[in-house]
């Protein structure tokens, strides 16, 4: 029950904030429904049984008996967290994102509740129909995200996002079929007790791991990330970073690894490989930037390559690092580019070379920054050293050598995130109005209200409104607590991700019978059909 | 006492959270609050040192931790370790924060950040504590990063001025890349020996070179990646560059952490680590051979600088490096107590400079002199500390730098006879570019009347500590008064190290170093104080040397190139990847595939009709006959 | 009287069926084609008649789909034709060469 109102209460949210032509009833309508989804999902952790693996808080309504869909809902360890984190940003996104979007604002609250719904709806499936509708949902809200409200490439970076991910997706959807095509159903505890031939699983593997793992995204599939980044509204790059990324990750927990154990160990040398290429890619990338969007955006890339070196250890410290490090990321990531959007609402462009001496007029917004940007650099005590403690361990008992490359992206993203700091908030104020280009607003996207520039003098600086601070104030404090208790964080999800993955990935009997196992399910099939057609006649 | 240790590091955290939240906008209170924490760590250090002093010394050992992360079978803990060598940190990083942060009331008595400024020093010693009682390896990597970040806060205090931002990135970045090795030491262990706790891995490691299953090189290999981190820290060549930038923070931020704690948390780190370090030659040749050269290297650097933090700046490295070598030479005792005499007698120094800059408004070394007319209390403890920093007895620097020269000479490490020579040339320059710096200031006449009218002596809160470092740089020294050995007794490792048998026997050993640096002094004075030689002629003379040794060897603009060149190199190669391959080739090039093959495509679309009729009777022809053959 | 054998017809369908062919392909003019069209339709119906007559055995099959074909034919002409005279009258040829617009 507690799941369908998760889901439903943003889509409701959504239709009333659409339907009230006022831009404030769209506002307080958005964050009232977030803020309430949000009250409700702490229930689930509340009620939360650590001791029990499977899925808990399960709903069931059958849709299609015939090919055994149903809308079925539930929540393990696996998505717990990131179901919290989901609706513990869209709030703080919502509040962020007052005073930065100023056309078309319904549609802008609305996209974003309706992005929350799907995301909760692809994290709560427990049948693979609902998960691959939701799955494919998601890209909607995006779309029009970064598409309306963007920054001046918009179209370009929202075309090349839908396109990639749903290039992906279109893959899993054919291996997607094939598994429910074998199995002769599409529930979860159906599919997760099949076992594949190996050479079925090498292909299906492949397919599904295309689809996750350009949304993580993995170091040759991550054009789409600048991009989608750079030109989405602050709001909208939130959303993306610290929210849909994870769900690549999750999809790597919850189906490639589980269903196709035989292929992930023989890929994951590869996809270990892959990753620290992109921690390393995306923190060089970073050091060349001199738009800090864009370089946050290639530092997501690289933190996000350390989660898929973690998850691919197959261990349970990289697992738990993965998992930590996952909502760590959420937490800073979310919280610098609100910081981002906030110094773009006030100044009108991105580049470093227009910013300096912000520390001075607003010394709040320096300090918050500069609290993410430590998460960010991985000091202890903040959210970022948990995770990459133990995803380095983890990884460094797999394969050493890999794990060592990845350090260098340790040291690498003090070097561009302190260059990025300083640049913006230390030093002089660097501004001249001749200096920079006009922030054109018919060039640019639809949002950002800017200051009125008086000719001759530097843009106002202001310091942190009560509504930025107010938004800023949760990350600020969770970037605090999951860098301090990460065990409060590990508990509860260790027993599903010990006995939904690592067991999982323990050898297998070889030889099965997959002749027996099919003719099982067949007889099942038609035992299950037989009653119905005896009450027909 | 030894149980409440934890106190240490969690009363200045503790006042750091306190000034943070609520006693921003009250400077007094919040002085008063972080003094206050500093003194209390301080008489606990106290206590903790005697209640350890009563036990036997073969149980000088308490440890007890707490679990912060657990995954079975992994599990990181936060603990405390006190044993002498941690109560000797204790002791010397508790007193020097307290003094400096009694000083710092006087010396950023204008600044309108003054509680921030307190809260960071507050935060700087819990964490710099947190370092200093660790007990297992991840607890002192966090305190490592932290003192770092606390560095990064200090040196950048004063942010708005471009110098301090860069400065302070720049201490970041090159420690970062200290402490990549160091995190690849610290895992190493992790993995390897399946703990972090400092007593159980030298149970393991000395075990494990034992019965062989272990190298020894093996063991030095891990000894020498944890150096790296040392090397970034403290400052040694081929990372020492950002320390002498460093100086851009406030004088008692230099003072505290640029002189006294945090640079010297490598050699307190190395001196922790040593069952590894010992294990093989090769480790011991690295570090004494690093440590030795850095010495002299930056002594030499020394002696043509002109801003008078600089030249302390340089000096540290200086003695870090006889820090470090006397380490890698197996003079364990002796670099500790090399340590402890050089926080006294440096941040003296600094803190006396501190005292001459908030007179004059200035750093430049010839825009001064004559200033023992004006500062009596500055000057007299600045001759205290240079005299002490250029070994002469009975100040604490000839006790501490002659036990290094002896372990050196005394060592087992290859080419030791050179690294002596080393060390006892770097004393005779030390005692040349310091005694420069005192008669250049001091002395003679003054070179800015209009500074000097306004100069004036500092306030008590600043005299005072001056005082009490300058009667510590006379006494610590005699802690380990040859016969006597006190301090030996107390921190060593393995068995206690002979020391002279009493004063003559140890000036009997000494007096060819000690000529040295008194030819040095005469030297200095000939140059600087009675002026019988002409500095500028010499500089003139010899140019080159001269523009070499001031512009520190170029390293810094090497380092410039070399990061220009190497890493935005590497980084273009990875955006040429990016924008050719990536972007052009996968991404574009699947849409340009799309665009030919449509176009191919439409090539059958003539649009003529017939050509359409031609086809289907061509199919039609064709089914016609597949089927019925 | 000897029967005439059906082979005749079918190879008279068989002719018609390639001269409409040609019709169709070969000619410029568009009413040559619909002419050309028109005689493939007859020459079916011829071939549906003979089986008919020959084999069918009574069966009407037969000659109800020539009826249909018939039927279609001419209503595809009257179709056929109005189209052609609306190209003409915007391309003002009967070229069917000269109505490709729908190229690419």
């Amino acid at each position: 029950m507690i799941l369908s109102i998760l889901i439903g209460l943003p889509v409701l949210g959504a239709a009333l904030a659409a339907l009230f032509p006022q831009e404030r009833a769209a506002k307080t309508i958005s964050l009232l429904a977030s803020a309430t989804t949000f009250i409700f999902s702490l229930l689930l952790y509340t009620r939360f049984d650590a001791a029990d693996a499977g899925f808990q808080f399960q709903q069931l309504f059958p849709l299609v008996p015939r090919f055994a869909i149903n809308y079925s809902l539930g929540v393990d360890g696996l998505s717990l967290w990131l179901i919290l984190l989901t609706t513990f940003l869209t709030p703080l996104v919502i509040l962020g994102s007052f005073s930065m979007v100023d056309q078309n604002v319904r549609g802008y609250y609305a996209c974003l509740l309706f992005l929350e719904a799907s995301v909760i709806g692809t994290l709560a499936a427990t049948d693979l129909f609902l998960f691959y509708l939701f799955w494919e949902l998601m890209l909607i809200p995006a779309f029009f995200l970064i598409g309306v409200w963007g920054g001046p490439n918009r179209v370009k970076g929202t075309i090349k996002f839908v396109l990639f991910t749903m290039a992906g997706s279109l893959l899993m959807l054919v291996a997607l079929i094939y598994v429910t095509h074998e199995v002769k159903s599409f529930d979860y505890s159906k599919i997760f007790d099949y076992s594949f031939p190996p050479d079925v699983q090498f292909w299906c593997f492949l397919a599904f791991a295309l689809a996750f793992l350009i949304k993580v995204p993995l170091f040759p599939f991550h054009a789409w990330l600048p991009d989608a980044y750079t030109e989405a509204p602050a709001g909208g790059t939130v959303m993306l970073s610290a929210v849909l990324v994870k769900l690549g990750a999750y999809g790597l927990l919850r189906f490639c690894i589980p269903l196709f154990p035989y292929a992930a160990r023989a890929f994951s040398h590869w996809i270990m490989l892959l990753a620290v290429a992109g921690v390393v890619h995306g923190a060089l990338m970073a050091t060349l930037q001199t738009d800090f969007k864009r370089l946050t955006a290639y530092s997501s890339l690289s933190h996000m390559g350390l989660i898929t070196l973690g998850i691919f250890t197959f261990s349970l410290p990289g697992l738990q690092g993965g998992v930590v490090q996952m909502i760590g990321h959420g937490v800073y990531m979310a919280g610098i580019f609100l910081l981002i959007g906030m110094l773009y609402q006030r100044r009108g462009s991105h580049e470093m070379d227009t910013y300096g001496g912000a520390a001075k007029a607003a010394p709040l917004l320096a300090a918050a920054m500069l609290w993410m940007v430590l998460s960010a650099a991985g000091l202890p005590g903040f959210a970022g050293f948990v995770g990459e403690i133990l995803i380095l361990t983890s990884a460094y008992k797999a394969w050493a050598l890999p794990a060592l490359v990845a350090i260098a992206g340790f040291m690498l993203s003090a070097w561009y995130l302190f260059n990025f700091y300083g640049k913006v908030f230390f030093g002089q104020a660097r501004l001249n109005h001749e200096d920079t280009k006009p922030f054109d607003k018919a060039q640019g996207g639809a949002q950002g209200k800017t200051n009125p520039q008086k000719e001759g003098a530097p843009p106002k600086m202001p310091d942190l409104s009560w509504a930025e601070g107010l938004a800023l104030l949760p990350l600020v404090l969770a970037a605090l607590w999951i860098g301090l208790t990460p065990n409060f964080f590990m508990d509860p999800i260790e027993k599903s991700l010990d006995l939904k993955v690592i067991e999982k990935l323990k050898p297998q009997p070889v030889m099965m019978d997959f002749a027996a196992q099919q003719r099982r399910l067949q007889d099942e099939m038609e035992s299950n059909r037989q009653p119905r057609q005896k009450n027909n006649h | 006492m030894i149980q409440h240790s934890w106190l240490i590091p969690g009363m200045p955290a503790l006042a750091y959270a306190v000034i943070v939240l609520f006693t921003r906008r009250f400077k007094a209170l919040s002085a008063g609050i972080s003094i206050l924490a500093m003194a209390a760590c301080f008489f606990l250090s106290m206590g903790v040192f005697q209640e350890l002093a009563k036990l036997d010394p073969s149980a000088r050992t308490v440890s007890f931790s707490w679990t912060w992360l657990q995954i079975p079978p992994w599990e990181a803990h936060v603990g405390v370790l006190i044993d002498p060598l941690c109560a000797n940190m204790l002791l010397v990083v508790t007193l020097v924060s307290l003094l400096v942060q009694i000083y710092s009331w006087g010396y950023m008595h204008d600044d309108e950040r003054f509680s921030v400024y307190f809260s960071y020093l507050s935060l700087f010693s819990a964490s710099m504590l947190l370092l200093v009682v660790a007990n297992n390896y991840l607890q002192i990597f966090i305190g490592w990063e932290l003192v770092g970040l606390c560095s990064y806060l200090l040196i950048g205090f004063w942010y708005f001025k471009p110098e301090a931002a860069d400065a302070c990135k720049k201490a970041f970045v090159v420690n970062r890349i200290g402490d990549m090795g160091f995190l690849m030491g610290v895992i190493t262990i992790g993995m390897m020996f399946q703990t972090f706790d400092f007593a159980e891995v030298q149970k393991i490691v000395t075990q494990g070179l034992s019965d062989h299953t272990y190298s020894t090189t093996f063991i030095a290999g891990i000894a020498l990646l944890l150096f790296c981190g040392a090397v970034g820290k403290s400052a040694q060549f081929p990372l020492h560059v950002w320390l002498p930038d460093a100086m851009e923070g406030p004088t008692p931020v230099s003072a505290l952490i640029h002189a006294a704690t945090m640079v010297a948390a490598g050699v307190y780190m190395v001196a922790r680590t040593y069952t590894l370090f010992s294990a093989d030659p090769l480790s011991m040749t690295v570090v004494a051979w690093v440590g030795g050269f850095t010495a002299l290297f930056a002594a030499t650097i020394a002696v043509a600088q002109d801003d008078i933090k600089r030249i302390l700046a340089y000096s540290t490295l200086s003695q870090l490096g006889y820090m470090i070598l006397s380490l890698g030479a197996g003079g364990y005792t002796a670099g500790m107590f090399h340590l402890t005499t050089h926080a006294c007698f440096k941040a003296l120094l600094f803190l006396g400079s501190g005292s001459v800059i908030h007179g004059l408004h200035n750093q430049d070394i010839w825009k001064m002199g004559g200033l023992w007319r004006k500062m009596k209390v500055t000057t007299l403890t600045f001759a205290v500390a240079t005299l002490a920093i250029a070994g002469i007895p009975p100040f604490a620097g000839f006790f501490s730098k002659d036990a290094i020269l002896d372990s050196v000479h005394n060592s087992a490490v290859p080419g030791h006879c050179v690294l002596y020579y080393m060390g006892v040339f770097t004393a005779f320059l030390t005692a040349f570019y310091m005694f420069r710096l005192f008669f250049v200031v001091f002395t003679g006449e003054p070179r800015d009347h209009h500074a000097h009218d306004h100069a004036h002596e500092s306030p008590l809160n600043m005299t005072g500590p001056l005082v009490v470092l300058a009667l510590l740089s006379l006494c610590v020294g005699w802690l380990n008064w040859p016969g006597v050995g006190l301090y030996s007794q107390f921190v060593h490792y393995g068995s206690v190290p002979e020391g002279a048998a009493s004063i003559g026997v140890l000036l009997g050993q000494s007096w060819p170093t000690l000529l040295l640096v008194v030819a040095g002094i005469a030297l200095s004075a000939a140059f600087y104080y009675w002026k019988v030689f002409s500095a500028e002629k010499m500089a003139e003379k010899f140019r080159p040397v001269y523009l070499l040794l001031k512009n520190k060897y170029y390293f810094d603009e090497m380092y410039g190139w070399l990061v220009k060149k190497v890493l935005f190199g590497l980084a273009s190669i990875f955006h040429w990847f990016d924008e050719k391959i990536v972007d052009d080739g996968m991404v574009d090039g699947t849409g340009w595939i799309n665009q030919k093959m449509g176009g191919l495509l439409s090539l059958t679309q003539t649009g003529y009709i017939q050509n359409y009729a031609w086809v289907i009777f061509a199919a039609v022809a064709v089914i016609f006959f597949c089927v019925s053959f | 009287m000897t029967e005439v054998p059906i082979v005749h017809y079918l190879y008279l369908a068989a002719v018609l069926f390639v001269i409409g062919i040609f019709g169709v392909l070969a000619r410029k003019n568009a009413i040559s084609v619909l002419m050309g069209i028109e005689l493939m339709l007859n020459a079916v119906n011829i071939n549906y008649l003979a089986f008919a007559k020959y084999w069918g055995g009574g069966n009407l099959t037969g000659p109800v789909f020539a009826v249909f074909v018939i039927t279609i034919a001419a209503a595809e002409a009257a179709v056929a034709l109005a189209i052609v005279i609306s190209i003409y009258r915007q391309l003002k040829s009967a070229n069917v060469d000269d109505a490709h617009n729908l190229r690419g």
